[in-house]
């Protein structure tokens, strides 16, 4: 009985140890956005951010509308691609597949290159779509999708055809609702990807009017520091939402383990 | 939860694209439009400018004045730096000052200007003439001329003319700036208002005060778009939906209209409300003194159906709040009785004859 109270002491400990050193940077942020080194206490850096001028606020509506390209872009092509992998059988598809895998292993900083070659030769290089249409095609999303659809059984695949469901039938009444929690999954580490994006724009990217939120706070001088505090602020606000908004879904997602009976 | 957090960062998004308006409108109020002059070629092969006596400022630095550049990265936009001035002469009670090719120096600003602000670069010269209260510390060298303490004044930048109207509306020239003038008879201009600047703030009180009502509006239509969705009641929801964006649209739409008088504005920011009370402080002492019933009736009237208007907007903003909160969810309505209303209409026809429906006792 000692013991596990003992255990269950130690436990709480290193959870309780574990959560403030994870929040320590946040808090810390929180906490410098109302100092100033000169007046002390002050608000003027919240002012400066919401009130005094747009281009912060612009900027993240910019940042915010490309994230959602980005996202709801990457989700019908995840989508359409899971359900090709996990339930249509075509020759090489295990080949494809993993070739799918392989260059989601490769660093970001290795396709930096062939991407940039490949938007130059498009002319898209310095506009909202270089950053936006690789994105899109990155495979995390339709590896999840894949994985998240091979555990529904065909039997329930083939009622559904049995009653009549065409193919885009059958993807938007059946697979996405019964593996919402892929999906959702996908939507959350999709947009995590194109909301903290750095190396894309700054390679595909020249003027800084383009630069995402994420991009633009590094290029704050050094004596608006609490101008950029508070910019962290305003950029946690959507990743908070979407955590804690579908944390139970993506804790799900990411197990991908049940079988949808 | 999950209820609180959708409450709570919708709110957020409502308050974020409020302060995105509004931000735009604070930028533009808190900038100080400035005129520029460009150097010109003397004749031994350097460059000199013709800068007027206000635009050479006393500062720590020395006399400087403020020259135009233009800003990179997050400073987009034009901002003022400051070069010292080397006096070379005075040319029609101006200064003429060093100066270089290519180089843009400020010769008049909406509002006292300091080195790294940003400011608006009005093309072409034009002429300030304005309507100033005036009130002096003293008034005896100038008894004769004026009666009383506050005089109406209108000053030509341009041309460095002032013309003074005392309250009989009787007019006086004066070649000189009004403050070297006074200062010229050992009198101080205690404080200088503009008519119109004056004017301009109490048309645009009210305005400021139908903003914090549209942001009560909107937080009332966000309240009620959460009632709907709980209710699964379609039409509220999209009632509700379309409220918040007419508000959205409203809220746009008056912050367009107003336009605040930017000498009356704090120097670093809008919300500096000490700066404000005492602008109203020199405004009322002012006009008290001139005894001018009428203007003094309208700043009363305009102050009170602002309070009126922000007492109602508090009210509706704490009512949203409220609903949302405190308020708990209709259960559920059911939909049952339309079945048996289309039954009761099929029995009804088949009584008169009309269909082939049989109760079931009778199949």
């Amino acid at each position: 009985m000692k013991r596990k109270l003992v255990f269950k002491i130690f436990g709480f400990m290193v959870a309780a140890i574990l959560v403030v050193v994870s929040a320590m940077p946040f808090i810390y942020v929180f906490t410098q956005s109302f100092v100033d080194g000169r007046t002390g206490f002050t608000a003027l850096g919240y002012y400066d951010v919401f009130l005094a001028s747009p281009q912060y606020l612009n900027r993240f509506w910019s940042s915010l509308g490309l994230c959602l390209a980005i996202v709801s872009g990457q989700i019908v092509i995840s989508v359409m691609g899971g359900y090709g992998f996990a339930k249509c059988k075509f020759r090489g598809r295990q080949v494809l597949f993993f070739a799918l895998m392989m260059i989601m292993i490769l660093p970001l900083q290795v396709t930096l290159v062939p991407n940039y070659i490949v938007l130059d030769e498009m002319g898209l290089l310095d506009t909202y779509w270089a950053l936006v249409l690789p994105a899109i095609f990155a495979p995390l999303g339709t590896f999840i999708m894949t994985q998240s659809f091979k555990s529904v059984p065909d039997s329930i695949i083939e009622a559904a055809k049995l009653d009549g469901a065409s193919l885009p039938q059958l993807i938007m009444r059946v697979m996405v609702p019964m593996n919402m929690s892929g999906v959702v999954c996908t939507i959350l580490l999709s947009f995590l990807d194109g909301w903290n994006m750095v190396e894309q724009p700054i390679t595909y990217i020249k003027e800084f009017a383009r630069y995402p939120i994420s991009v633009a706070l590094a290029y704050a001088p050094p004596s608006k520091a609490i101008i950029q505090l508070v910019c962290c602020i305003l950029v946690i606000i959507p990743p908070m939402f979407l955590f804690t908004f579908f944390n139970k879904e993506l804790i799900e997602g990411i197990t991908l383990a049940d079988v949808k009976e | 939860m999950k209820k609180f957090v959708i409450h709570f960062f919708t709110l957020i998004a409502i308050l974020l694209v409020v302060c995105t308006f509004t931000s735009v409108f604070v930028e533009e109020q808190m900038t100080p439009r400035v005129q520029t002059t460009s150097a010109r070629e003397a004749g031994d092969g350097s460059w000199n400018t013709i800068m007027p006596m206000d635009a050479v400022k006393m500062t720590d630095n020395g006399m400087v004045f403020y020259r135009i550049e233009a800003g990179t990265g997050w400073d987009t936009g034009d901002f003022v730096t400051f070069d010292n001035a080397e006096i070379r002469g005075v040319e029609d009670g101006a200064y003429l000052t060093n100066a270089q090719q290519y180089v843009k120096y400020v010769l008049y600003s909406s509002k006292p200007i300091y080195d790294g602000q940003e400011v608006y670069t009005m093309k072409g010269t034009q002429t300030h003439e304005a309507d100033i209260l005036v009130t002096l510390e003293s008034d005896e060298n100038l008894s004769d001329a004026f009666e009383g303490e506050t005089y109406s004044l209108v000053e030509n930048f341009g041309g460095g003319s002032i013309l003074i109207r005392d309250k009989n509306s009787r007019d006086y020239f004066f070649k000189e700036k009004i403050v070297s003038y006074f200062e010229q008879y050992g009198l101080m201009v205690k404080d200088a208002v503009r008519l119109e600047d004056f004017a301009q703030l109490m048309k645009n009180l009210p305005l400021v005060a139908l903003l914090a009502l549209m942001l009560g509006v909107m937080v009332i239509f966000w309240a009620l778009f959460f009632r709907g969705i709980y209710g699964k009641n379609l039409k509220k929801t999209l009632i509700s939906i379309a409220g918040e964006f007419a508000a959205f649209g409203a809220f746009y739409m008056l912050i367009k209209l107003i336009e605040l008088p930017s000498a009356l504005l704090p120097e670093r920011t809008i919300l500096d409300f000490a700066h404000y009370r005492q602008q109203t402080e020199i405004i009322t002492n002012t006009l008290k003194a001139i005894g001018d019933e009428a203007t003094m009736g309208l700043y009363h009237r305009n102050l009170w159906l602002s309070v009126a208007i922000l007492v109602v907007a508090a009210t509706v903003l704490l009512v949203g709040l409220l609903i949302v909160f405190i308020h708990k969810p209709d259960p559920k309505p059911e939909s049952a009785p339309k079945p048996i209303r289309k039954k009761a209409k099929v029995k009804a026809k088949a009584k008169a004859g009309k269909s082939n429906y049989k109760p079931r006792h009778y199949r």
